[in-house]
């Protein structure tokens, strides 16, 4: 069951699978995905939790920041793409001016396929970067959208979340801050972009969610987990038994080390397990 | 294996840093699985010094490296959140 041929036959069925699941992606859309339980509520007591936490100032939701994470979401559902900025250039502050708020400071997190709103707000927490955004003491406004929909062929749940402080607050101007690379000070005219660009295939409406559970069809990721979970598992059992053999009845071989085989595969299982779904940007 | 036990540190060491990377980009699928390929190309050249050092390097031992080596990388494509 180590053979060659057994590890050559291991490596194929490997290989199905991620074939399988990438054509499935692309032939039936929305059938595999991520399942999410993640709400608008949890998401901001989560967020200020942590804020207040360190002694700053619990945010307020804007419905103005709302909207404009919710099209900012729309915008990479259509476009088909999953960063800060788009590809045909588009940078998150377009979508603050956009709906109406001019603001002083603005920042951006971004987020996908986590189960619970906890685990994103994490998620940042344990980013420098996405961290500094959800700490910075600049903001005094938030916005949430949390959207479901399909993402390259993946029934996919984004989230999306924009810090504010609007231009007519005086209150923090004098607060230096620390640029990072989703905050902005605004020290010019941020002027609106032409947006040329052509969905790759036509899609489901995205539908904004954030108030219950998305289930797909089937939850890749845990199907792939366990999957590959159990397979290791059964590599790492078949090497630990056939290193005990050998040295048991003292067989001497020249194939390759079985230490060094287990030690990768005890590392893959391990990893493997502790894998995330979620994805932040 | 205890007359060549200074072999293993090599080996213990490229695992205790990739798996500290692959740790440190949680939530970086893309990243995770640029560490994933370091490790096993790390262990597979560690496969070759080894058995080179010990004379007894052959195509057969290097197929299987290859082939485990293969099968983790295939393990963390299915697993790992990567797309677009």
């Amino acid at each position: 069951m180590i053979s060659y041929k057994a590890l050559v036959t291991y490596a194929s069925f490997l290989v199905v699978l991620f074939l399988t699941t990438t054509l499935t992606r692309h032939s039936l859309p929305g059938v595999l995905g991520f399942a999410s339980n993640i709400t608008f509520n949890d998401l901001f007591s989560a967020t200020n939790k942590e804020r207040v936490g360190h002694n700053l100032n619990a945010l307020t939701v804007n419905e103005t920041l709302n909207k404009a994470a919710e099209a900012k979401a729309a915008y990479m559902f259509k476009y088909n793409f999953w960063a800060h900025v788009a590809p045909d250039g588009t940078e998150p502050w377009y979508f603050f001016t956009e709906a109406g708020y001019d603001y002083r400071f603005a920042g951006e997190n971004l987020a996908r396929d986590f189960g619970n709103s906890d685990d994103v707000v994490q998620a940042w927490m344990d980013s420098p970067s996405h961290r500094e955004n959800l700490l910075s003491p600049n903001y005094t406004d938030i916005g949430f959208a949390i959207v479901n929909g399909n993402l390259a062929g993946l029934e996919s749940t984004l989230v999306v979340q924009l810090f504010g402080t609007p231009l007519q607050s005086h209150s923090v101007a004098t607060t230096p801050t620390v640029a990072v690379k989703t905050e902005r000070v605004v020290t010019e005219n941020v002027t609106t972009p032409q947006l040329s660009l052509t969905p790759l295939h036509v899609l489901p409406t995205p539908q904004v969610v954030g108030n219950g559970e998305v289930l797909p069809a089937i939850n890749i990721f845990n199907a792939s987990r366990g999957i590959t979970a159990v397979l290791g598992a059964f590599l790492t059992l078949l090497f630990t038994l056939d290193g005990f053999l050998a040295w048991r009845w003292r067989i001497l071989r020249l194939s390759g080390n079985t230490v060094a085989h287990l030690a990768i595969l005890i590392l893959a299982v391990v990893g493997i397990w502790y894998t995330n779904v979620g994805v932040i940007v | 294996m205890r007359h060549y036990i200074y072999h293993y540190l090599p080996l213990l060491f490229i695992l205790l840093i990739g798996g500290y990377f692959f740790v440190h980009f949680s939530y970086f699928p893309s990243y995770q699985f640029l560490v994933v390929l370091g490790i096993v190309t790390a262990y597979f050249i560690w496969g070759v010094v080894h058995h080179a050092v010990l004379k007894r390097l052959s195509i057969g031992v290097l197929a299987e490296y290859l082939l485990i080596g293969g099968l983790v990388v295939m393990m963390f494509a299915s697993v790992l959140n990567i797309r677009l």
